[in-house]
């Protein structure tokens, strides 16, 4: 149809368009330890990566999330982003209903019906929609979508019940792997506001009435707390767009800038289900590195190398799944990455001023659970103590720009990126822009160090989703260092002679076996599938 | 010259054309509408193969460089050895190039890229995305240089080297992938219909093949050769390159790798006659799930362009989309199942050689176990009823206006699902398949756009008939109703 111009470059000159900058200050002192850093503020940013395509990408991110539910009413936010799309708005006498929302949008596609992906500290709309539909549709929906909320009882009803059935049903029961990272999620960082699940809990979705929603949406869905980013490069199409948000200030929120620090020694949160028929095992403690600063690429090539997520190259998968056949998959983390277990990679949009270091081992039979909780710990230690060898910084190097081409590999990703680089206060050098020339750039050196500072393996949280009737004798054998059981030999299907690098395994084994955790019983404690997520409570932090 | 204007003219005459109803085609003088937003450059070499590239500079230094293999289960003639397509895909990433086990994945390890494939019916796809710099070799590494990507392709698709234990082992790997898909209660229905459905054609069995054949691959070797060299033949492969890249360079590069490619002369696919239904499959399942009922009809092989494989485009958004009346009634209004939707999904109808049509209702357990087949029916009765009504689809109230609401949906879910260039070549691939002509998308979307309603009821009046329904059940066994047929 057009002959396509080159957009999306890497270069900042690729950034057209900057309207509305009304505070850019930098997420000051992200590298600087434990203390609490001046105030930051948010204004409204606006990116735009012009596309020749003949439709238009919007993406809005508001700077709030379930960090921000007032307590005792966890799932506001949640409930608040959803009953915007779904609960209806516009003349109440006529409402767009979400029925009529669906007919409205159907002949502009499946993706000009909003999406919203709520995030701890970040809830993001997003909207793909017809060029010369844009006017019509900034009228009929997106303007009455963001000024006139409607918060329909009956709506919000069905959407609690959703939420609702989510948790008690869905999470609790039917995903041991989504079970057990959420509930790391929520421990590894107290207090905040981040210690409960986005989607809420169940005591707060119960007590949340449309007053809630309307104060909620008042006070944080305001112009001055949100970021756009869209392939739209027209100045009068993006002032309507500008014009559909909700006037409002900037303000500021102390509460994010707080460093945390990991509590001092390892404690154990098992959680149990009547089904399980294997046990998961996880561990994190917060680290003080984001996006924006200069260790992150170093530290991220270490990570690629310890445990790139769903993949073969990192050496928890290789050493755990591979060589000796324990599970399905073993990965580390310097960042939250939402939508585990099931995307392949990090979606953009979920940013967090706090981040925190992970390890995620997928279920093993129950019989090895103490064995690789040593494992897994030793092998954290082993990475901090040794590092990488220059020949695995170059190799991890390699793989860690391999991973730009899935991370950049569409518009829609790229946008949701330049949100993040709002948010992080990277708007003129943004992560994807960076990625290539800050990973070539890292040395062997810089890894090593970066790995030094952030992490450690000394105090850690670990969340263990396993079967009711074995979580008691599994706080007490990891308490008394007792049945630590790798695989026999059989089991390993080794058979004699044993063969060299079969026995450079074993050995490993017996190392990883001798490991010692060291974490007393009263740092052990045991909480039933079903009682998780009432209240937030569960995961606080008591010891 | 006049793009504008040209484009205004177009526009007049095609609603003139859709007014009317009366003629099939945009006249010959009025270039027509174009859709698909890229440039597509071709080339053919004396062997047969057909490189197409498509320069998509907005995705810079990226490309997915892929090998469409135009066969999939569908090229499993002989009994027994079914499945040898999707091992295929397995066993082309175990490649030994340069003589080593290992070779390719380790060189494409050290180039970087993502590199993953799938198997269907009808073709296989092997979608390697790196920097478009990689294409050509050697790339320097610190561990040494590194072949080129088009290199790398070549060799594995023009010259496997495998030892017999690696396929073996690769072999085995695949009954754990049957496992996992047969825990699924949809697939299961569909092993057990395709058989009645497809007696004689090879349709009548899954892409993952019998399990029993499955078990038995380890000792497919022979098989397996005469199947790679039939179909991994340049004849029957086309090569798609979408990216930032230079065609006249992947052009030269190509030529290069892949000139010395022989020809294959594969066996044919044996028809299918007329069905002669309906016909009625009931699986057995051990596990306490809800009650599932396929209706499904015999439809058309696809031909881009066509007024029947228009309408097939469409159907999904006719009958199971949200603002389907049959979707409506089901799930909203009588509240009789809890989901409904095309089994999988609206592409398995896009085949090669006429396919199938199916409907998926997922039933509500108690009322099942309370009204049984009563309930049952009704259900059917419904969906048969929905299906069939698209007969007087043009007698409905505004079916010319939900039609339009329809061709303006498809054209924009089409352009949103070319957001990378991987989804891109996957797209483009898919349709290509069916003509080999670089101007297919194209081609498909203004077909749809000529659509009238009277095509609808001309379509469900020839393929949605008694004959060519088949109907599948799935539920607990002490669960319920009895008195439902066994298919097999």
């Amino acid at each position: 149809m057009r002959k396509q111009s080159s957009v999306f470059s890497r270069q900042s000159s690729a950034i057209l368009a900057i309207f509305f900058i009304l505070c850019s200050l930098p997420l000051a002192g992200q590298t600087s330890k434990g203390k609490a850093e001046p105030v930051r503020v948010f204004g409204l940013n606006l990116v735009t990566l012009p596309s020749s395509s003949s439709l238009y990408q919007i993406q809005i991110m508001i700077h709030t999330g379930s960090a921000d539910d007032p307590a005792g009413k966890e799932g506001t936010a949640n409930l608040v982003a959803r009953a915007l799309i779904e609960g209806g708005f516009g003349d109440f006498k006529n409402p767009v209903t979400k029925e009529k929302l669906a007919e409205i949008t159907r002949p502009w596609g499946d993706a000009a019906t909003p999406q919203v992906r709520v995030d701890k500290q970040a809830t993001t709309f997003s909207v793909i929609v017809p060029r010369d539909a844009y006017p019509e549709f900034v009228q009929r929906v997106l303007k009455p979508m963001f000024t006139q909320p409607l918060w329909t009882q009956a709506e919000l009803d069905r959407l609690r019940r959703e939420a609702l059935a989510d948790i008690q049903s869905r999470l609790r029961f039917e995903d041991e792997e989504s079970l057990g990272l959420a509930a790391l999620d929520n421990w590894v960082i107290p207090g905040l506001g981040l210690d409960h699940l986005t989607a809420g809990t169940v005591k707060g979705l119960g007590a949340v009435t449309r007053d809630d929603l309307a104060s909620f949406y008042k006070k944080y869905y305001q112009r001055g707390n949100m970021s756009v980013a869209t392939s739209i490069n027209q100045p009068n199409q993006l002032a309507t767009l500008m014009d559909t948000l909700p006037e409002g200030e900037m303000f500021a929120r102390p509460q994010h800038l707080i460093r945390v620090t990991p509590e001092p020694g390892r404690h154990v949160l098992i959680i149990t289900q009547p089904n399980a028929i294997a046990t998961g095992l996880h561990l994190g403690f917060p680290i003080p590195l984001t996006r924006n600063s200069d260790d992150y690429w170093p530290l991220f090539v270490g990570d690629v190398f310890l445990g790139t997520h769903r993949d073969d190259f990192g050496r928890l998968y290789s050493d755990i799944r591979e060589e000796r056949g324990y599970n399905y998959g073993d990965y580390s983390y310097i960042e939250y990455l939402y939508g585990r277990p099931f995307f392949l990679f990090p979606p953009p949009t979920t940013p967090r001023t706090q981040q925190y270091f992970s390890i995620w081992i997928r279920p093993v039979g129950h019989q090895y659970t103490h064995f690789i909780l040593k494992a897994m710990t030793a092998e954290l230690d082993r990475f901090v103590k040794e590092g990488l060898t220059p020949e695995q910084v170059a190799e991890a190097k390699v793989k860690a720009r391999t991973l730009y081409l899935n991370y950049a590999e569409s518009l829609s990703r790229q946008l949701g990126y330049r949100l993040d680089d709002m948010f992080y206060g990277m708007k003129d050098n943004g992560y994807l822009q960076q990625m290539l020339a800050k990973i070539d750039a890292v040395a062997p050196e810089q890894v090593n160090e970066a790995i030094k500072r952030y992490l450690q393996s000394e105090n850690l949280k670990y969340v263990i989703v396993t079967n009711e009737s074995l979580a008691d004798k599994l706080a007490d054998d990891i308490a008394h260092g007792t049945n630590v059981v790798p695989k026999t030999l059989a089991e390993y299907h080794i058979a004699d002679p044993i063969p060299p690098e079969k026995q450079q395994m074993l050995q490993q084994d017996e190392q990883w076996k001798a490991y010692p955790l060291n974490i007393p019983r009263g740092n052990i404690r045991v909480v039933k599938a079903a009682d998780m997520f009432e209240s937030g409570a569960e995961t606080a932090s008591d010891h | 010259m006049f793009p504008t204007m040209r484009r205004f003219l177009a526009a007049t005459l095609l609603s003139l054309l859709l007014i009317t109803g009366a003629f099939a085609q945009a006249p010959k003088t009025t270039p027509p509408p174009k859709f698909f937003p890229y440039a597509v450059q071709s080339k053919t070499l004396p062997n047969g193969l057909t490189i197409l590239v498509i320069p998509t500079p907005e995705f810079k230094d990226m490309v997915t460089y892929s090998t469409a293999v135009f066969a999939g289960s569908r090229n499993e003639t002989e009994k027994g050895k079914t499945g040898l397509a999707h091992l295929f895909e397995h066993i082309m990433f175990r490649h030994e190039y340069g003589g080593k086990p290992g070779g390719y994945d380790e060189a494409i390890r050290r180039m970087g890229a993502h590199n993953n494939a799938w198997t269907d019916y009808d073709m296989t796809f092997y979608h390697p995305t790196t920097f478009s710099q990689n294409l050509f070799g050697p790339i320097q590494r610190p561990d040494g240089p590194v072949p080129g990507l088009i290199e790398l392709e070549s060799s594995r698709f023009k010259n496997l080297t495998l030892n017999r234990k690696t396929f073996e082992v690769e072999a085995g790997a695949v009954l754990g992938e049957y496992r996992k898909v047969f825990s699924d209660p949809g697939e299961k229905m569909v092993e057990d219909f395709s058989p009645v459905a497809f007696p004689n054609h090879p349709y009548g069995h899954t892409v993952i093949g019998y399990r029993e054949d499955v078990e038995n691959m380890p000792n497919a070797w022979d098989s397996a050769w005469e199947f790679y060299h039939n179909y991994y033949a340049p004849n029957g492969v086309a090569v798609i390159a979408v990216g930032d890249v230079d065609a006249a360079k992947i052009f030269a590069e190509a030529e290069k790798r892949y000139a010395d490619w022989k020809p294959s002369h594969p066996p044919q696919i044996p028809a299918e006659p007329a069905p002669d239904g309906p016909k009625q499959v009931h699986v057995k399942w051990e596990a306490d799930v809800s009650p599932r009922l396929i209706v499904g009809y015999h439809t058309p092989a696809i031909q881009p362009g066509s007024k029947e494989t228009a309408v097939s485009q469409i159907l999904s958004e006719l009958l199971v989309s949200r603002s389907a009346p049959l979707f409506q009634k089901l799930r909203y209004q009588k509240q009789t199942v809890t989901s409904f939707s095309i089994e999988g999904g609206p592409e398995f109808l896009e085949a090669t050689d006429p396919h199938l049509l199916l409907l998926d209702a997922e039933l509500i357990l108690e009322r099942f176990r309370k009204d049984g087949d009563k309930y049952l029916g009704d259900v059917q009765n419904d969906v048969i009823g929905g299906i069939e009504d698209l007969k007087h689809f043009s007698r409905q109230p505004k079916a010319a206006e939900t039609l339009r609401v329809i061709k303006s949906k498809y054209r924009n879910d089409f352009l949103a699902g070319l957001d990378s260039t991987g989804s891109i070549a996957q797209l483009f691939a898919w349709y290509y398949r069916f003509d080999r002509d670089p101007r297919v998308l194209d081609t498909l979307l203004q077909g749809i756009d000529l659509l009238t309603p009277q095509d609808v009821d001309a379509y469900a009046a020839k393929y949605f008939t008694p004959q060519r329904r088949i109907v599948t059940t799935l539920w607990q066994e002490q669960g319920g109703a009895a008195g439902a047929q066994e298919g097999k």
